[in-house]
């Protein structure tokens, strides 16, 4: 049982002068493992939802605030809040949490400009940005900046008012925190010239508690999660490599196998982006 | 100096994989962008060992299994 333990990270004549773990055989289970821990972490989401969450500093006002900052920046005027596009987007995180669906059209066929049309709002173009388990307003903005269809939305200037909902609850088992965002013209294009309109208030982030009720803050970040196990796997075959180049050249070792400073290359590469991801899904 | 000409050239196919990867983070064309980097280190392996003759059943499944376990390993969480 030790000899199999040692002969996967260390190059013997029983494993013809190379740790197991290198062989193709070898990463092809890392490979079965890294598949069957995510399946899993996603099925325990399901069965006992909130054990997994996110936690977010997302507000409102943050959204609307940097998503004005990115039109001045494009050279559009600032989008004004609309309070029946606000209701219309609390409605449509409501409905998704309920439904418990991620996409933008609910499972019964129910549109986004039905959301709007139900809050009262007459428009002349709508779009929606949605997003979920992002952790601060900076990164989710550059996310939907970094995605052209979200992007188009966000710099369109046929959009003259938005609404925004920050919404936290239990999505798919994994609590997280919604972002709505809808645009909107009305079908009454507003005045150019400013007159006396009533300020609306951001909303307030709202809480959203569904039958998959949350009994417990969230614990463990999924990405998190997913993060450390495939950094755990990256480390494990680097640092194989890294004991495999040392050995070998240390006893001079010729073998008709791969080169370890390519692969090494290669997973540090790996690595680097994993370390770079960042949290969150657009719709 | 064969060597670190491919070095060379492999350094510079992972960064520009690298650049790619997170430019299309949130772009359609992140699939594509996985696939390409995954599918350029194992060609440079196949292009490598064949130069210096040591190209071998046991070395094509060690490069592709390892541009395997990078590409599943970024798909799932860029």
């Amino acid at each position: 049982m030790i000899s199999a333990f040692v002969h996967l990270f260390h190059p013997h004549h029983s494993n013809n002068h190379r740790p197991h773990l290198l062989h193709p055989q070898g990463i092809a289970v890392l490979v079965a493992i890294f598949l069957f821990t995510n399946s899993s972490l996603k099925l325990l989401a399901q069965v006992r939802g909130g054990v997994l969450g996110y936690a977010s500093s997302i507000t409102p006002q943050s959204v609307l605030d940097e998503l004005n900052t990115k039109r001045i920046e494009a050279g559009l005027k600032p989008l004004g809040l609309n309070d029946r596009l606000n209701q219309a987007a609390t409605m449509k995180a409501s409905d998704m949490f309920t439904l418990n669906y991620w996409a933008h059209n609910n499972p019964n066929g129910k549109e986004p400009w039905d959301f709007i049309k139900a809050a009262g709002y007459r428009y002349r173009y709508a779009g929606e940005n949605l997003a979920r388990d992002f952790g601060d307003t900076d990164s989710l903005i550059d996310a939907w900046m970094a995605s052209p269809t979200h992007k188009d939305n966000i710099v369109n200037p046929r959009y003259q008012e938005t609404g925004i909902a920050v919404v936290n609850g239990t999505l798919q088992g994994i609590e997280t925190t919604l972002v709505v965002n809808l645009f909107g013209t009305p079908a009454v294009s507003l005045p150019q010239i400013s007159g006396i309109q009533t300020p609306v208030q951001a909303q307030e982030i709202v809480t959203i508690t569904t039958a998959a009720a949350i009994s417990s803050p969230p614990a463990i970040s999924p990405l998190l999660l997913e993060k450390v196990i495939a950094v755990s796997i990256i480390s494990l075959v680097l640092l194989t490599l890294l004991w495999d180049t040392l050995h070998s050249s240390k006893l001079r070792l010729v073998r008709l196998v791969g080169k370890n400073p390519a692969h090494i290359l290669f997973l540090l590469t790996v690595l680097l982006v994993v370390i770079f991801s960042q949290a969150g899904g657009l719709l | 100096m064969k060597q670190l000409v491919h070095y060379l050239a492999l350094v510079i196919i992972l960064t520009l994989g690298f650049l790619a990867l997170i430019t299309f983070r949130y772009h359609p064309l992140r699939p594509v962008a996985i696939i390409l980097t995954a599918a350029a280190y194992f060609v440079w392996g196949i292009l490598h060992h064949l130069s210096l003759g040591t190209l071998h059943r046991q070395v094509v499944l060690e490069y592709f299994s390892l541009a395997i376990l990078g590409g599943i390993i970024i798909a799932t969480l860029l």
